[in-house]
């Protein structure tokens, strides 16, 4: 075989082929399509002049660039210490600790920012304050996982080295710790900016008229005014910026590269002295107490009503009526039902479409790598930008599939899928191909050889995938924004319209179904850490925030 | 008087004990080899000396003061580590004068004294090189001259020739041993070979004697 040097598993080229058609044509047809029909709807006719003419256009872009970047600074300065306790010390909790970091980040971007909602005074509510502060919280793992990671391998040798030169803690901090974490602290503020300036659940539940991002102008342009023309200008708008900031970030993390001798493993100090020990604690305290504060909120709010504690939201979730014969057209239970449907769907589409495209870029060698990039694109494309390129792509006949059920679970799919094959692709890779040599040796033909030796290692990581495709399509709010049709609602949306209404009975619910699809969301993905744990795999970024924004 | 006073120094991790009692001294500009197989404690002894590990029991005296509680940056201790650690971010005279610049001394000055500690351990014009680029030999220098520049009131070296090629070893043992006699450096090298011990040290002790 021509390229069998090349590929981690052996097969022939044509089953390959086969393995490789289903992916690239759900690709071709559902991102490469809208994509196309995006970019040709933006250049077209005099939508860009007008667009940029507007002087609203750039209020919007303003602010989504203001808050991005006040966000990212706040984060980076209140994530450093949480992030410097977890990579340099050993205390009581620190699992804990980064366990709810981790749970934080994972959580839907509406449960956010209805636990914000909850938390903060009305007169917070609404402000461009509660969207940043919210921005923080979630984002605070952010600066752990990267930073904190970095810094966990940074040698403690060197910091004693300067400080044997006369350098106090802070100036150790200064002239040695803060040089050689630059390529974190880019990779970090990167992640964070793109995170904050793509913000959509947060703005959508927690902002107001003046408190909108380019990405909830362009769903209220494009579903709320029929501006379609100028919604995928203001996409393109988007995703230039986002380019410019990855080409940034690169070369950032690139030009402050050192040759830093890392460390794989060091032992984590215990404090040395009682202000130490006070540090840490404050640090570790005051971080959980901002991670777990908002959330109690919300879950407190979904028991408190107009006349004081009650269980009516959860008791009354079932009922459509709000009072004998009036309805406002939202069903809780029906959406939990909706979303969990949606879920199902989602996740198989992921998993069988994952399933097939890991084996053929596991089998392919070179030619693997364009479906591999291919595949990864939907992560590098907001969520919104996904819904709305399929919402006015597929609106006419043949292909007017608006109102097909399946359209939201494929779009929730797509955006699952590059975690399906992140995760699956690594396993597969890793299989030693002298195991398939030695099928063939006992006789085996190439590809029952490969179905012996290979596919068997599938199951546990698709397992993984499955459960982060379902935490993702659970909590997915940006493309369903688009996708989903009045009475189809799912949580989120759900959540959105509770929260938006006003009667403390409809609040209270609302929080009540943003803490049941928060719990959702964590058991999945403590389910996930429990089965990556047995499986070895590399850790990967999941859920709410990459997909809805 | 004794100028390092190290008294019953114990240290235990977990379970284990790696120091019990460990006691020893060296006078003013004496250099004392500490000398131990490997686990003996020799590299812990020193970290506790340069306040980078706190020990369980004992004190450390430097002169006539107890700086057992002292934080490292206070002690005006230097410590040249094993592996060097050398500031991969700055260049070969800023890692020298990194510890004028956080005395504070000016940039024009601290240029002139790092440069000159480069030249004593014959590595002049190296100012500008990256010290990611430099040979084992002379990184090693580098890491030396960088505490020698601080002008520490002890200084430290764990086992500072380890890893250099035998006509390399034996040409820096010299030198390092020439440079602690001009300087009247007070100073306590780890290592687990004699024969560098002799050649630098004037005197040896081993870390059984020391640690009963």
């Amino acid at each position: 075989m021509k390229n069998g040097e090349r590929a981690a598993n052996r097969l022939p080229s044509r089953v390959v082929a086969a393995l490789a058609v289903g992916p690239i044509v759900g690709l071709a047809v559902f991102y490469l399509w809208p994509f196309a029909t995006l970019l040709v709807r933006a250049i077209n006719g005099s939508a860009v002049a007008d667009t940029l003419r507007r002087g609203a256009t750039w209020d919007v872009a303003w602010f989504t660039l203001w808050q991005a970047v006040v966000s990212t600074a706040i984060t980076m300065l209140v994530g450093l210490a949480p992030a410097y306790i977890v990579a340099r010390f050993e205390f009581p909790g620190r699992q804990l600790l980064v366990g709810v970091l981790t749970a934080i980040f994972v959580l839907p971007t509406v449960v956010m920012g209805a636990a914000f909602l909850a938390l903060l005074p009305d007169s917070l509510d609404r402000t461009v304050w509660a969207v940043i502060a919210a921005h923080v919280v979630f984002n605070l793992a952010v600066m752990i996982r990267t930073v904190g990671a970095f810094w966990e391998h940074l040698p403690v040798d060197m910091e004693s080295a300067a400080a044997t030169l006369g350098a106090s803690r802070w100036r150790v901090f200064v002239d040695i710790s803060l040089p050689l974490l630059r390529p974190s602290l880019s990779a970090a503020g990167a992640i964070i900016f793109l995170f904050t300036f793509t913000s959509f659940g947060v703005i959508r539940i927690l902002g107001s008229a003046g408190t909108r991002t380019l990405e909830v102008e362009v769903w209220r342009r494009a579903t709320q005014l029929g501006d379609i023309g100028g919604a995928a200008v203001l996409s393109v708008l988007q995703l230039a910026v986002l380019a410019l900031v990855v080409g940034w970030s690169t070369r950032a993390q690139r030009r402050h590269a050192r040759a830093v001798d890392l460390r794989p493993e060091q032992d984590r100090r215990r404090a040395k002295s009682p202000g130490e020990r006070r540090f840490i604690a404050l640090v570790a305290i005051g971080t959980a107490c901002l991670c777990i504060g908002p959330l109690a909120s919300m879950a407190i709010r979904s028991f408190r009503s107009s006349s004081g504690w009650s269980t009516a939201a959860w008791t009354t979730l079932g009922k459509t009526e709000v009072r004998p014969g009036i309805r406002l057209g939202i069903d809780p239970v029906g959406a939990l039902v909706n979303s969990l449907q949606n879920a199902a769907w989602a996740t198989s589409f992921a998993v069988v479409l994952g399933a097939v495209a890991s084996l053929a870029i596991a089998a392919a060698g070179r030619g693997g790598r364009l479906l591999d990039i291919g595949l990864m694109l939907p992560i590098g494309t907001s969520a919104v930008t996904i819904g709305f390129g399929m919402l006015i792509t597929f609106d006419t006949p043949p292909v007017d599939w608006r109102a097909e059920w399946w359209l939201v679970p494929v779009g929730h799919a797509l955006v699952a899928l590059p975690f399906v094959v992140r995760t699956t692709l690594g396993v597969l890779r890793s299989v030693d191909p002298s195991l398939q040599d030695a099928a063939a040796t006992l006789g085996a033909s190439p590809t029952r050889a490969w179905w012996h030796v290979v596919v068997p290692f599938l199951w546990r990581p698709l397992a993984v995938g499955a459960a982060l495709a379902a935490a993702i399509s659970l909590g997915e709010f940006g493309a369903t924004s688009f996708l989903s049709r009045s009475g189809d609602e799912t949580l989120p949306i759900a959540i959105d319209e509770l929260l938006g209404r006003t009667g403390s009975l409809l609040q209270a619910q609302g929080y009540a179904l943003a803490t049941l699809l928060a719990v959702a969301t964590v058991c999945l993905v403590i389910g996930v850490s429990r089965f990556h744990d047995a499986t070895g795999l590399a850790h990967r970024r999941s859920g709410g925030q990459t997909v809805d924004r | 008087m004794s100028h390092l006073r190290v008294e019953q120094i114990g240290i235990r991790f977990d379970t284990t004990d790696v120091l019990r009692k460990a006691t020893f001294t060296v006078d003013r500009a004496e250099v004392v080899a500490l000398l131990g197989p490997s686990g003996s404690g020799k590299t812990t002894l020193l970290r506790v000396i340069a306040g980078i590990i706190r020990p369980d029991s004992g004190r450390v005296w430097i002169g006539a003061n107890n700086v057992t509680s002292l934080p490292t940056h206070r002690r005006g201790v230097g410590l040249v580590f094993q592996d060097n650690q050398l500031f991969p971010h700055m260049s070969t005279i800023d890692n020298v004068a990194y510890a004028l610049r956080v005395a504070g001394v000016g940039k024009a000055e601290r240029q002139d004294l790092g440069a000159a500690w480069l030249d004593r351990v014959g590595l002049a014009g190296f100012e500008g090189r990256n010290v990611t680029e430099l040979s084992g030999g002379e990184a090693k220098r580098v890491a030396l001259a960088r505490t020698l520049a601080a002008e520490p009131s002890v200084v430290l070296l764990d086992e500072p020739l380890t890893g250099l090629d035998r006509e390399l070893h034996d040409r820096l043992a010299a030198q390092l041993a020439r440079i602690l006699v001009e300087h009247s450096i007070t100073a306590v090298l780890v290592t687990h070979d004699q024969a560098e011990a002799d050649v630098i040290a004037s005197r040896s002790i081993r870390m059984d004697q020391i640690d009963g």
